[in-house]
């Protein structure tokens, strides 16, 4: 009987009208290939957000999808705003 | 050459009816007779087929369906739809489809501190944590921090969904004395804390935190 314990991204998710990139990582404890328990933690980046240490898979879908235009509407919006 | 029964019932030897037809309705069984689909059989609904279709562990009664053992699993999308019900005026949305449970880390000024909790229903998130760590900086009266790293991206609407979080932190030096302090949630979803207790938090001090929000 082995237990092994790992983490996987477990969803990347595109919202709003900014392209916020929502991760869940999960950790997943098996047995003998039988999931024991998932556990789901969360974090969330936004357009200006610096990914240099996320999962390459983040970085692939927030390179894909924050596009120079979607960076300038964001901080457009922010200085627009007010902080 | 093909061979063509034509009947409307048929029935046991003992005259129960197992089949019967009549104006556009087919019966089958009677009441008080168990109606088997043996495992590994095919049993087709609008033509969706499930193998070994059954219905264990699901009752239905006066228009109630219980699950007695297991869960109802809602494909992503998809949810519970509560349109049939009265709506007050400005509703927008009656379909509950999302429920998670999981962990975030909060950072203040850029460093992680802690573990905090989330829970999320539909587009809420109510987002916590706790910590009375040196890992949560002195706070001086008049002076603020920024907290990130929220779970969910709040929507994005500026100011219009910005929402207050309740914030405090206790004095170790006075017997955990809880003071308030000032809290809002910033246009990019990041938390500003400001302290304006008149007192300072110095390192250590226990601080607690917990936001309600919406997300995308």
């Amino acid at each position: 009987m082995a237990i092994t314990k790992e983490t996987q991204i477990g969803k990347i998710e595109v919202v709003g009208k900014y392209k916020s990139v929502q991760v869940r990582t999960d950790t997943v404890v098996m047995e003998d290939n039988e999931e024991l328990s998932r556990k789901y933690h969360r974090h969330a980046l936004a357009p200006d957000a610096d990914i240099s240490n996320e999962h390459s898979e983040v970085q692939a879908v927030c390179n894909a999808v924050w596009t120079d235009e979607v960076k300038a509407n964001y901080e457009a919006f922010k200085a627009n705003q007010g902080n | 050459m093909t061979a063509i029964l034509k009947v409307d019932t048929i029935q046991d030897v003992d005259g129960n009816n197992i089949i019967n037809e009549n104006s556009n309705t087919i019966t089958i069984g009677a009441s008080g007779d168990t109606i088997n689909v043996p495992s590994g059989a095919t049993f087709n609904i609008n033509g969706t087929a499930g193998t070994g279709v059954g219905t264990a562990g699901l009752t239905s009664s006066g228009g109630n369906i219980t699950i007695t053992d297991g869960n109802l699993i809602v494909a992503s999308g998809h949810g519970i739809d509560f349109s049939a019900t009265g709506d007050a005026t400005g509703s927008t949305q009656e379909l509950l489809d999302d429920y998670e449970e999981g962990t975030w880390s909060p950072a203040i000024d850029g460093s992680t501190i802690t573990t905090g909790y989330y829970t999320k229903v539909g587009r809420m998130c109510i987002a916590q944590f706790g910590d009375a760590t040196n890992n949560v900086p002195e706070l001086t009266n008049g002076s603020n921090f920024t907290i990130t790293g929220l779970p969910f991206s709040q929507l994005a609407s500026g100011w219009t969904y910005g929402s207050t979080p309740s914030v405090s932190y206790a004095d170790a030096s006075q017997s955990y004395h809880s003071y308030p302090l000032t809290g809002r949630q910033r246009n990019d979803g990041a938390i500003h804390v400001a302290n304006r207790s008149g007192q300072t938090k110095v390192s250590g001090d226990p601080v607690n935190l917990c936001i309600v929000y919406q997300t995308n």
